[in-house]
């Protein structure tokens, strides 16, 4: 177990402002000599300092932007166009990233591009009309059906670019069955969905619901 | 987004605190930055941001759906050193999903603000605009709600 404090804690948003650099002159104060004496605090602040992970990208595009394509987005199924055939590009689909591999239960999911390039992290780009291959992590226990499902913004139906997958064995970054492509220029919110021992039911599926895993998308800059 | 740049780790941590999800937690904030800069919002300060990200975390948490596949796939590591615990046990993702429909969104808030945040009660008033007075007996209630719960070895 961690070392407890010597006092009243420091909260967590004390240190972040601490460390950004964001304290006025009295709060400063206090943290500095809190953490001086006390482990638990110290090593709180430590925890903070030593995280040196990236956020993904947001939207590149301005309000007005935004607006313009989810307007030009909001006509039914156009912004997602069903690729045919499944093994379009099999051969060159490298292994899932580490990053994205998941502990327990967990399910996870990359896309991968025709051209090989890969989308593993919430706020990753996507390229305007590449094909892209849907590749789940799902503990091999697992047995479900999988739909893939594609929300743009505050737009209640979810665009389905692929066919259910009615039964995959799971595993380290399974492919689900088919392809689709990408034209729209908004970020786009792709959800990876899956029911236990039954079908997916695409009438019956709430944004964000249970047993679904999603990554709102940008797009990439030209 | 400067704000997001200057405050988007900071708030992914919260989050992580709160779900013990990492992806959860950066999708969370993802999300609530996409969203900010569709409503041109500009009130962009930590401690606002802090609210934000505890009500859509408490959100999540609050739909059956997510609730149990947060709780089935939580990573422990994501909850972060507890410094501040009620009738000491720890305030973590399990318990959280146990209070979040016994108590009322002040309370929520605070509980989350007190116990995961580790915020002194001046530290919650004024983030919230309550008075400290009323923190404390929201506070009262919150341990009272975590008592009856009973301990984390009982049966349920
Ligand atoms: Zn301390």
């Amino acid at each position: 177990m961690s070392a407890r404090c010597t006092g009243e804690p420091l909260s967590w948003l004390a240190l972040e402002r601490y460390h950004a650099g964001d304290a006025p002159a009295e709060l400063r104060a206090r943290v500095e000599a809190h953490v001086g004496e006390c482990e638990a605090c110290a090593a709180s602040l430590r925890s903070i300092v030593a995280d040196q992970r990236q956020l993904p990208a947001l939207p590149a595009s301005r309000r007005s932007k935004v607006r313009r394509l989810r307007r030009a987005l909001g006509g039914g199924v156009g912004a997602l166009a069903l690729a045919a055939g499944v093994a379009l590009f099999v051969a060159r689909q490298p292994a899932p990233t580490e990053p994205d591999r998941v502990k327990g239960g967990d399910v996870a999911f990359v896309l991968v591009g025709d051209d090989a390039t890969q989308i593993a992290e919430a706020g990753g780009a996507f390229a305007e009309g590449r094909r892209y291959k849907v590749l789940v992590t799902c503990p091999p226990s697992m047995h479900a059906s999988w739909d893939v499902a594609v929300y743009e913004g505050a737009r209640p139906s979810p665009v389905f670019p692929l066919e259910p997958t009615r039964d995959l064995t799971c595993g380290n970054g399974v492919a689900l069955d088919g392809a689709f492509r990408v034209h729209g220029r908004d970020a786009l919110r792709v959800c990876v969905v899956w029911r236990e021992g039954e079908l997916v039911d695409r009438a019956a599926l709430a944004p964000d619901g249970a047993r679904s895993v999603c990554k709102t998308l940008v797009p990439a800059d030209d | 987004m400067e704000a997001y740049e200057r405050w988007g780790m900071a708030l992914v941590r919260k989050a992580e605190r709160i779900l013990q999800s990492r992806s959860d937690a950066q999708d969370l904030v993802h999300g609530l930055f996409v969203d900010l800069l569709e409503k041109d919002e500009m009130n962009l300060e930590l401690p606002y941001l802090y609210r934000a990200v505890t009500n859509r975390c408490l959100t999540l948490l609050r739909d059956e759906g997510n609730r149990a596949r947060i709780l089935a796939a939580h990573d422990p590591d994501a909850r972060g050193a507890a410094r501040t615990t009620c009738h000491d046990r720890v305030v973590d993702v399990d318990l959280l999903a146990k209070l979040v429909d016994r108590l009322d969104d002040e309370e929520r808030e605070i509980l989350v603000c007190r116990f995961i945040d580790d915020m002194t009660q001046d530290e919650i008033a004024e983030l919230c605009g309550l008075s400290r007075k009323t923190v404390g007996k929201r506070l009262d209630r919150i341990k009272d709600v975590v008592a009856s719960l009973g301990g984390a070895e009982a049966p349920s």
